[in-house]
């Protein structure tokens, strides 16, 4: 009883106090409410809002004769600017509106201002926001004097921050004001070092890339990372961390203090030569082990075989979403260690997508055969290029497993990968494996609703991609075809037409990755109903008179008529 | 007309209008849903039986919104009620332009519904109604210089010059964009 009065006590206290309960049901119909009214209504007289502004620059004011309009929160300009993104321009308006909208718009205006041209002008505002420590350092090297205050702390709303590109900003920056170029690179390196510093212990940095930049500033990262000091949490607020060309794998060691709740994980050249040692990876593996909420993970493996960060992947089993390995060889040399096995990969049970792109040595019985039988229940896309070996077989196994949130099955073949395998023709040699050409056959049986599509093509599969063209519900976007034989072109020229009046009004990218005389293509034109975006057609990477006539006949059936070259030139690209 | 076995809660706007509501519309609202939670399922209206919710059950008041927008607000959630719950990695590629149908005939109001929307939506926590009158307001102020935003809203401009100045110069970095 006494809980009951309790939860009827916490209702009561959301009343205002004047509010009585009325015993009237009001049954008013929802639809024709006359709510609207261009006079200024009752309610707005008697509604009360509090308006959560704490900003020293006052909210805006109401004037005129026109009906009153309620200010809005600051919260509520928050919501509307988030939607211009990098809407600039826009956003630029609404900081010159009145000071509430400038208090709401600057926060959005300066969370990565980098990318822009006046960047001098950015650092121009970066070197008014230090405080007096840093400024007094930074005028020991420098002769630069400016005493206003900003308008605004920008450097409180930075959110993403490249230190390649703010190097580069610094570097002309003091190009601007220093007379001699002698004293130009250090003075740059000492400026850069600052403003870093400052920005990181002042702003919550949710994305930083430690980029390449210029004159070798990446040199310059491990030193960098061990100035600041960690009992401030320099990087407490990091989500997305992007590291390329590492040379100094204790730099792990630095961001786990404080970057443990890392969303999205980008290492890009891993590494050249030589490779790291089994104690470097072994910096990168704790760092990957420490984080609490890593959903994406993208290793660029320029070659080598990155075992440990790799198996180390099934620590975070419970948030991995996304997959991403490039250029990595997963044979490797270390034979003491053995191949990188993928049982932990076959943990993660809400993986959503693998991408696989230029990995080499893969073998089935060695290294996928774990992934092959795994359950991904969430699995959305599955996207492979170039890789060898095995990787349709696995792409099959996978779909039919995995079918159930399927929207995205790519497979692009790496082109002569075996010589002893025989798609469809006993006469002609087989650029791919056996398995590839059951893609479609796959697809078609177990996941026709899916919005990507790319793999091989053979005579046999032209039935089952005619299938998935019919199919009522079928909201395909993007097909890619690839050749399975030499003879790929001739054996399906004679359907390609056929398919071309199948192919649904939902198709915006189209590529044919294998060559066929030119009036096959006009036909396929001339047939199908989808309203094509892009076209890659192999035989027309120089596309020239005829062709050119065949492609602009169709864009102006599609009234996508922008005059010969331009509208030719934006249509016959390559997209996926 | 909700059937007999569906649960309703009542709802009391800021002048005490009462309205009854299926609680699945109700629950669109996501302080209400995690209220009516806390609270529990027998004591907050949620009987088939009119008369004791007349009587015995407490409505829920709503002292930040008027009778007009909270009738606006059931509206959206009536029709919208069966909509998937909407991540922030589906919504963050929503752009301003993808608006249905009837999401742009409900947002057919003048300027003060719209913003009262606006703040109904963010005090009864209603993403999907924050974000599209949100949206409607973004699409109003897209390509229009600071005087005509001030005039379509109706602002008065408290910068001094100096501010303005300062503000222009300091921030007219992506001009050349």
């Amino acid at each position: 009883m006494s809980t009951k009065k309790t939860k009827i006590s916490t209702i009561r206290r959301l009343r205002s106090s004047s509010l009585t309960i009325r015993n009237v049901l009001h049954k008013r119909s929802m639809s024709t409410s006359a709510v609207g009214s261009q006079s200024s209504p009752p309610y707005f007289r008697s509604h009360r809002i509090s308006v959560s502004d704490t900003s020293p620059l006052a909210s805006s004011a109401i004037i005129g004769n026109r009906p009153k309009t309620r200010s809005l929160p600051t919260d509520c300009l928050f919501e509307i600017f988030r939607t211009f993104q990098c809407d600039y321009p826009t956003l630029f308006n609404c900081l010159l509106v009145c000071r509430s909208w400038a208090h709401a718009a600057v926060a959005f205006y300066w969370r990565m201002p980098l990318e822009h041209l006046k960047e001098t002008l950015v650092i121009d505002n970066f070197l008014k926001c230090l405080n007096d420590e840093e400024l007094c350092r930074f005028r020991k090297d420098v002769e630069w004097v400016d005493e206003r205050q900003p308008a605004f702390k920008y450097t409180e709303h930075l959110r993403a921050l490249s230190l390649g590109e703010l190097f580069n900003a610094v570097q002309k920056w003091v190009d601007r004001i220093q007379q001699d170029p002698t004293l130009a690179q250090e003075l740059s390196l000492r400026a850069w070092r600052i403003i870093v510093s400052h920005v990181m212990l002042i702003s919550g940095i949710q994305s930083l890339s430690f980029d390449w930049g210029d004159k070798e500033i990446w040199r310059e990262y491990p030193d960098l990372l061990r100035s600041l000091p960690s009992e401030r949490s320099p990087f407490s607020s990091l989500q997305k961390l992007s590291l390329h060309y590492i040379t100094d794998f204790t730099i792990f060691a630095h961001l786990s203090q404080s970057a443990t709740n890392i969303e999205e994980l980008e290492i890009i050249d891993y590494a050249f030569s030589p490779p790291p040692n089994y104690i470097e990876e072994q910096y990168l593996s704790s760092f990957i082990k420490s984080q609490t909420n890593l959903k994406r993970f993208k290793l660029f493996g320029h070659g080598c075989t990155p075992r440990k960060a790799i198996t180390c992947l099934p620590s975070q089993y419970r948030t991995l979403t996304s997959l991403e390995l490039i250029y990595i060889d997963f044979n490797g040399s270390d034979d003491m260690l053995g191949p990188i096995r993928w049982d932990g990969i076959a943990k993660c049970v809400n993986l959503q997508q693998l991408i696989i792109r230029y990995c080499s040595s893969a073998t089935m019985d060695e290294h996928l055969y774990p992934l092959a039988h795994a359950r991904f229940p969430l699995l959305r896309k599955i996207y492979i290029e170039e890789s060898t070996y095995n990787w349709d077989e696995l792409v099959i196994s996978l779909i039919e497993t995995n079918p159930t949130n399927l929207r995205e099955v790519f497979f692009k073949p790496i082109e002569n990968s075996r010589q002893d395998g025989n798609a469809d023709n006993n006469n002609s040699s087989s650029y791919v494996d056996v398995h590839s050409t059951k893609i479609i056959e796959t697809v078609a049986r177990y996941c026709p609703d899916i919005v990507l599509l790319g793999a091989p093509i053979a005579r046999s599969q032209i039935q089952h991609l005619a299938a998935i063209f019919k199919q009522s519900t079928c909201q395909l976007r993007s097909l890619s075809l690839f050749k399975s034989t030499q003879r790929t072109g001739v054996q399906i020229k004679d359907s390609w037409p056929e398919l071309g009046f199948l192919m649904p009004s939902s198709m915006q990218h189209l590529n044919v990755c294998i060559e066929m005389p030119d009036e096959v293509m006009q036909q396929f034109l001339q047939s199908t109903r989808a309203k094509l975006e892009t076209l890659w057609f192999d035989s027309w990477i120089v596309c020239y008179g005829y062709q050119c006539l065949i492609v602009h006949d169709y864009l102006r059936q599609q009234h996508k008529d922008l005059g010969l070259k331009q509208s030719v030139r934006q249509f016959l690209r390559y997209v996926v | 007309m909700a059937g007999a076995d569906q649960k309703m809660i009542r709802l009391t706007s800021s002048e005490g209008t009462e309205f009854l509501v299926e609680r699945a519309v109700v629950e669109k609202s996501v302080l209400l849903k995690n209220m009516l939670e806390d609270v529990g399922e027998s004591d907050l209206g949620t009987i088939a039986n009119l008369t004791l919710l007349f009587f015995f059950i407490p409505a829920i008041p709503l002292a930040n919104v008027t009778g007009p927008i909270l009738t606006k607000v059931i509206e959206y959630c009536t029709h919208h009620r069966d909509d998937p719950v909407v991540t922030q990695e589906d919504d963050g590629r929503k752009s301003s332009a993808d608006i249905d149908d009837w999401d742009k005939e409900f947002c057919k109001v003048d300027q003060g519904t719209l913003f009262e929307l606006i703040l109904a939506a963010n005090y009864l926590d209603i993403k999907p109604l924050l974000d599209l009158t949100c949206k409607t307001v973004a699409n109003m102020i897209r390509g229009k210089t600071p005087e005509e935003i001030r005039k379509t809203f109706n602002i008065e401009n408290d910068f001094t010059p100096e501010e303005e100045a300062q503000v222009k110069k300091e921030n007219e970095w992506c001009e050349e964009r």
